[in-house]
């Protein structure tokens, strides 16, 4: 469903992504776990068609995104880190933008935004985004991505600003679309949402991937919590004796 | 494509007429610019006219005239060119000096010769009104003077022109032959179009700057453009869905500003009667249609650069700093033309801007030609082709992308 070989990206000298492959397979969450900077939004950004890679190959549901970059996103959903909405519009005009462009069933959507705005609580869709707190916009912005329903679902940081419930509902709901054949790419920087809700796990720092396992296979090799993997991994030193070891 | 780019177009309208602000600059100010300002103007001159002609003026006048019936006539001419007071015991220079309503008349004779000095305050409005009335009345004794010599002589001074000067005005539309209003009408056109469009220019380029720096720099500032670059649109569709705001927004504006130019025109008229002060545009219908073409032009043209630089620029800092150098050529295009004529040689017409407002002034004057119109308008509709091109491609490039710094 998703694949990306030796993806690199360069900002002048600087390596944020350093030639990272990739392979997430229909249905499954994929976890993107790394610190802050290890350039997890950079790739997310590559696999979403917003920014071109400086060298690497994407392919997302077997199209190439070089060739077919509309077609894509026609069928994938993304969510950003930061929420950024049109400040004068309000909620349910934002959303009814979005089906305009995506050209999709009104009343169909209808029923769908009714449900996720159930889920999620959401009772302010005739406030302008602009009056939103941090956490109002980005249900806003998940309904607008959900209510598609998409095959691939790119979510960065998609719990952070999100309070415990609603968290804990999208994370319910993310398991229950993988279920149902779609797959998730999702970065984070918080273990233990990468512990109870992905299948897989890669770990990312300073733009390579050191890792990459289950989250079971990770704690059998290591026989230590997860949080203790990640930590070692990620530190300076010893990264290259564990890599190695792996 | 089209379709995605009308719908980025109808997001960004809906975005841009919640802001107060915008609903003022591109809808109430356009279409008040020109009525109030037009009507300050109509009302001061009316009020400042009406003032001057109803005010009691007093003049002092010092005579040496030894007949009694001669100094009569003197203040009898004065008496019906306005509303003096006559004081009769000399010039009293204080007063004249410290009183706006007050002048000095000395008056004497030489031989058979009248010898008049008008004194008057030439700092003060009213005073040289006084003295501008003074001296009519005096001209006007000169010419009944004149006449009765003759009449005494057998002459019939109707008979004595050799020579009879008609004038005829052309550009302007005058009404039967009625010269004196032509000529008035004539002053004002020519006001018209040297304000006109330098106005239209400045509000039209200043209105599309601060709209299209929005929606191309500022968009990327706030990150809200990544919103369209993960969804379902081609780039080409969105450079041209801005595009498309940009224009329509610009176009109503000029539009509305075309409606206040008339309001303010018939205003104007309303105010001082159009016997008075004929101040209308006799451009005629097509002259409208033309001024409408190129109100468009220019409202594209603005609206194309602006959207393209913008697009260029990674902040709204940038992007103004690009495009202030402009705006102020284009002003400097403004002012440095407001003084010259319409009818231009060629290349005034294949330069961007500049033929825009000879465009205009040709209008006004009558000194349309249909190559030059032509000419600017192939030369600008060929730019603004060029400029969605170009934000086209630069929508489809790396550089309206990496901007989005976190
Ligand atoms: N547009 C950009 N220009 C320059 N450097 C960037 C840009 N975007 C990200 N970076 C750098 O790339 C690295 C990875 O960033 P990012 O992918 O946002 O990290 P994260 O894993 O926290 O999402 C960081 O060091 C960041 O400073
Ligand atoms: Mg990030």
């Amino acid at each position: 469903m998703i694949r990306a070989v030796g993806l690199t990206k360069k900002f002048g000298d600087f390596i944020a992504v350093d030639g990272i492959n990739l392979n997430v397979n229909q249905g499954e969450v994929f976890g993107f776990l790394g610190p802050n900077g290890a350039g997890k939004t950079t790739t997310i950004k590559m696999l979403t068609g917003t920014l071109k890679p400086t060298a690497g190959s994407i392919e997302i549901l077997g199209m190439d995104m070089k060739n077919y970059p509309i077609e894509i996103k026609r069928r994938i959903g993304v969510a950003p880190d930061e929420p950024r909405i049109y400040e004068h519009l309000k909620g349910y005009e934002f959303l009814e933008f979005i089906i305009s462009i995506y050209k999709l069933d009104k009343t169909e959507m209808k029923v769908k935004i009714e449900e996720l705005c159930d889920a999620f609580e959401v009772d302010y869709l005739d406030k302008l985004a602009g009056e939103m707190s941090h956490g109002m916009r980005q249900k806003l912005m998940l309904i607008s991505v959900l209510m598609r329903k998409p095959e691939v679902l790119f979510m960065d940081e998609p719990t952070v600003g999100l309070d415990a419930k609603s968290a804990k509902i999208l994370k319910e709901l993310l398991m229950k679309y993988a279920r149902e054949g779609t797959t998730v790419f999702m970065t984070t920087h918080i273990l233990e949402i990468a512990e109870k809700m992905c299948d897989r796990i890669a770990i990312i720092n300073k733009g390579q991937i050191i890792a990459e396992a289950s989250v079971s296979e990770l704690k059998e090799k290591y026989r230590a919590s997860l949080e203790d993997i990640f930590l070692s991994l990620t530190a300076t030193n010893d990264i290259k004796d564990i890599v190695d070891s792996l | 494509m089209l379709k995605d780019a009308l719908i980025i177009m109808g997001k960004e309208l809906k975005n841009i007429f919640r802001d107060k602000r915008t609903i003022f600059s591109t809808i109430i100010l356009p279409v008040v610019l020109f009525p109030v300002m037009f009507g300050i103007i109509g009302l001061i001159t009316k009020a400042n006219e009406e003032a001057k002609a109803k005010a009691e003026y007093t003049v002092y006048i010092e005579s040496t005239l030894s007949q009694p019936d001669e100094l009569t006539k003197v203040i009898d001419e004065i008496h019906k060119v306005g509303n003096f007071g006559i004081v009769n015991d000399g010039i009293n220079e204080k007063a004249i000096e410290s009183n706006s309503t007050a002048v000095g008349l000395k008056i004497g004779k030489n031989g058979d010769i009248f010898v008049a000095t008008v004194i008057y305050n030439s700092v003060k409005e009213k005073s040289t009104y006084a003295a501008q009335k003074i001296r009519e009345a005096l001209m006007n004794l000169n010419s009944e003077l004149v006449s009765a010599e003759l009449l005494s002589r057998g002459i019939n001074p109707e008979e004595l022109n050799f020579v009879q000067v008609n004038d005829m005005v052309v550009g302007v539309s005058a009404e039967n032959g009625n010269v004196e209003e032509a000529k008035a009408k004539g002053q004002f056109t020519q006001i018209l179009a040297v304000l006109v469009p330098y106005f239209l220019l400045i509000y039209i380029f200043a209105g599309s700057m601060g709209l299209g720096i929005d929606t191309t720099a500022g968009e990327k500032e706030r990150g809200s453009l990544s919103i369209l670059l993960v969804n379902q649109v081609s780039r080409t569709s969105i450079a041209l869905g801005k595009m498309l705001y940009l224009m329509l927004m610009s176009v109503l504006t000029s539009v509305l500003n075309l409606v206040g130019l008339v309001i303010g025109l018939y205003l104007e008229m309303s105010f001082l009667g159009e016997a008075n002060m004929p101040f209308s545009i006799e451009i005629g219908a097509a002259g409208y249609v033309l001024l409408f073409i190129t109100v468009i032009l220019l409202a594209l043209l603005s609206s194309g650069i602006i959207t393209l630089i913008g697009s260029l620029a990674r902040s709204v800092k940038e992007a103004t700093g690009y495009i202030t150098p402009i705006y102020m050529i284009v002003l400097l295009f403004g002012i440095s033309t407001m003084q010259s004529e319409g009818s231009k040689a060629f290349y005034y017409y294949a330069a961007p801007f500049i033929n825009i407002i000879f465009g205009m002034k040709d209008i006004f004057m009558g000194t349309f030609s249909v190559a030059n119109f032509l000419t600017m308008f192939i030369v600008n509709s060929a730019l603004v082709v060029l400029f969605v091109y170009l934000t086209a491609k630069i929508f489809n490039s790396e550089k309206v992308l990496e901007v989005t710094t976190e």
